[in-house]
């Protein structure tokens, strides 16, 4: 009798731990599929796509030719990290002006709250790989990479067509253009 | 001995010493080689060298005037191969400052009073390099505008140089012919100024109602740096002469090739001397995969040239450091010698090959780096032995050389039996630290007192020929240990005098005919 109990109390014990196992596998389980479904926020491609930029040139209408740096663990270069960044970079951050270059500051296209409030569209745009074609080349044979205390940092030389980017933009109702306002 | 000596010399020719390198490198260097204009100006003090036909180097852009020669004499009791012969070039600054106004008028295209700017974009063109033009077809479509000339024309208009070249005691050997030269180097600008932009605006400003003043003006010439070697041209039947080869006709050089060959000794050891000095001269590019650069024809590249490779390190402060890596070397020579405007081919890249130090890895900057491409070995096999390989340039690291066993006294002769070999050696690398190196070598013994002879005695020689491999440990970028094994492949034993005695002994006589094994130590120049 003292042993059909203990192995009644040991079954027990084994389901409830098995059930355990299973809540924690189902909870990781929803939470990964609700956070890819809401997909990554601002702050999250800020931190990934955070780059610096110089800029070497201006080409006809609207067209700049810079060099985006970007960091990374590895030494070889991801060179649609770098894309992304540029394009985060022109939308984003703007591109700052140098004047031996012909370069004139560029503010930004969009800010952050635009981005906030389109989330969904900017996860498509970036990862789809829609952001693309408004990179006209990307001198992959010629890039620059540092070593740095922690990573390495990439150099990439790209040519971004800011102002079909811009249009772009306002077309799909993400930046307000002129005709907005009147 | 003398005969010896002479052929060790001769494999030397067109290498000589310099000053000791400096290192000037810094991280900012420019990753796109742009290339320098230079004018080569003849010294003629030290007597009648022709330097009408020469090979000029490739990787400049050639500056001409009308006249490329000058006499600037040195004092009588001036000793001619001495260091103190260059030093005395830095006096030279005053001479070279006359020749600046044609120089400059050469190098700014001034063509009827003014700048022929479509020439000067073709020298623009010429030294365009692919990332230079993938930026610039985004930019302005490939026409010089403002960007195009920042990219192009800007550093094009702060790389010229004066290399001055003085050969002296020029002298005819049985070999060919050799001299001595003394090489300085003088960096001209448009006009003083902090940047380039500055000094084009001083530039501009002085001559933009008549350039036609630039040839009668003088401009700012700064002293870079001399140095001193030999160079050597010889009859391609030389080496092979020492064991009783190569004395057919079709071997033997002109006179007029030899001077040719003399010439371009010369003026290549001045570039390996400016080499030392300065970054600017050093060919380079950035590594892309499978060990690539985009270097070819159009900079003269050869077969075996050394590259060292260096990895961009950027401190907190966002300085730039070049940590050395690599030592490369040329294994296949791209054809690049295309115009990158007409198209948007890529010129063929040339490929590296790993020699020594560590590996080099895609993105790192591989600059050329002067070097003799020779190297020194002390060796014992049956007996001691000092041995001088040279790389051929023509399959990728293959060298050949001269050696000497000095095999021990002669009873009958005197001196000190000695045998003389030629061989041809090829490394087959395995990784950086270790090559494999199978050898073959085919020598005559000759006796020390007949070396001091000037004619040859290959008539009653032994001789013997060996095949073998040798093992390359790197100890470092510069020193090899060697062990070796080889087999006596052929003899021929033709100093018999009769009745059982010989002259020399032959190698198998002395050391038996097994296999043998040996070890060297081996030094890179």
């Amino acid at each position: 009798m003292e042993l059909s109990l203990e192995l009644l109390l040991d079954t027990i014990y084994k389901e409830i731990k098995m059930k355990n196992i299973l809540m924690t596998i189902l909870f990781i389980g929803v939470t990964l599929i609700s956070y890819s479904q809401k997909g990554k926020k601002y702050n999250d491609y800020k931190s990934i796509y955070n780059a610096q930029v110089e800029c070497l040139g201006t080409g006809t209408k609207g067209v700049f030719v810079f060099k985006v740096f970007t960091t990374q663990k590895g030494r070889k270069p991801d060179f649609e990290k770098s894309k992304r960044a540029a394009i985060f970079s022109v939308l984003f951050n703007g591109i700052p002006g140098v004047p031996s270059t012909g370069c004139n500051t560029q503010p930004p296209i969009l800010n952050s709250d635009d981005f906030e409030k389109n989330q969904e569209y900017f996860n498509d745009f970036f990862e789809s790989g829609k952001f693309s074609q408004f990179i006209s080349l990307a001198d992959q044979s010629n890039t620059d990479v540092f070593k740095m205390k922690k990573g390495y940092q990439i150099g990439l030389s790209v040519t971004v067509r800011r102002d079909d980017l811009a249009k772009k933009m306002e077309q799909d109702g993400i930046r307000k253009g002129l005709g907005n306002y009147f | 001995m003398k005969k010896l000596i002479a052929f060790i010399f001769m494999l030397t020719g067109g290498i000589g010493l310099s000053q000791s390198p400096q290192n000037n490198l810094s991280g900012d260097i420019p990753t796109d080689y742009i290339r320098p204009g230079l004018l080569i100006l003849h010294n003629k003090q030290g007597g009648e060298f022709d330097f009408n036909n020469f090979q000029f180097p490739a990787q400049f852009d050639e500056i001409n005037i009308g006249t490329q020669e000058f006499t600037w004499s040195v004092p009588q009791d001036t000793e001619m191969d001495s260091l103190a012969m260059v030093q005395m070039n830095k006096d030279y600054i005053e001479v070279i400052e006359k020749f600046t106004g044609e120089f400059m008028s050469s190098v700014m295209e001034i063509q009827g009073g003014k700048p022929n700017w479509e020439a000067l974009n073709e020298r623009a063109r010429n030294s365009l390099t692919e990332s230079q033009r993938n930026q610039l077809k985004n930019l302005s479509g490939g026409n010089i505008g403002d960007n195009a000339q920042r990219i192009l024309l800007d550093p094009i208009l702060e790389r010229n140089y004066i290399m001055v070249i003085s050969p002296y005691d020029k002298t005819e050997t049985e070999d060919g012919l050799t001299s001595w030269v003394a090489v300085s180097i003088f960096k001209v600008d448009i006009a003083g100024g902090d940047d380039i932009q500055a000094k084009k605006n001083v530039f501009f400003s002085k001559f933009k109602d008549d350039y036609s003043q630039v040839e009668k003006s003088e401009f700012p010439v700064t002293y870079v740096g001399a140095g001193y070697g030999q160079a050597q041209s010889f009859d391609k039947k030389s080496l092979l002469s020492l064991v009783g080869l190569g004395n057919s006709k079709k071997n033997i050089r002109t006179p007029e090739e030899k001077e040719f060959d003399l010439n371009n000794a010369i003026i290549d050891q001045g570039i390996q001397i400016g080499m030392n000095f300065l970054d600017d001269w050093k060919p380079r590019a950035i590594v892309q995969d499978r060990m690539k650069i985009a270097l070819g024809t159009k900079e003269g590249l050869k077969i075996d040239d050394l590259y060292i490779s260096y990895e961009r390190v950027k401190n907190e402060n966002g300085d730039v450091e070049l940590v050395k890596k690599g030592y490369d070397r040329v294994k296949k020579v791209g054809k690049n010698d295309i115009d990158l405007t007409e198209s948007d081919e890529s010129g063929e890249p040339s490929k590296l090959y790993g020699d020594s130090g560590k590996r080099t890895k895609t993105g790192y900057v591989s600059m050329r780096q002067p070097e003799l491409g020779l190297g020194v070995s002390g060796f014992y096999r049956n007996s001691a032995g000092a041995r001088i390989d040279y790389r051929t340039k023509v399959v990728p690291n293959s060298m050949v050389y001269l050696e000497g066993e000095f095999m021990g006294q002669n009873e009958l002769l005197g001196g000190s039996d000695i045998l003389v070999s030629v061989g041809i050696q090829k490394y087959l690398n395995l990784g950086r630290k270790i090559s494999l190196i199978p050898f073959a070598q085919y020598g005559t013994i000759l006796n020390s007192s007949e070396l001091d002879e000037d004619s040859s005695s290959t008539d009653e020689a032994n001789v013997a020929g060996f095949v073998g491999s040798r093992l390359s440990i790197k100890l470092g970028t510069k020193i090899q240990l060697v062990p070796e094994i080889s087999i006596l492949v052929a003899e021929l034993d033709t100093a018999d005098l009769g009745y059982g005695i010989k002259l020399k002994e032959s190698y198998s006589d002395k050391f038996g005919d097994g296999a043998f094994f040996g070890i060297a130590f081996r030094y890179n120049l």
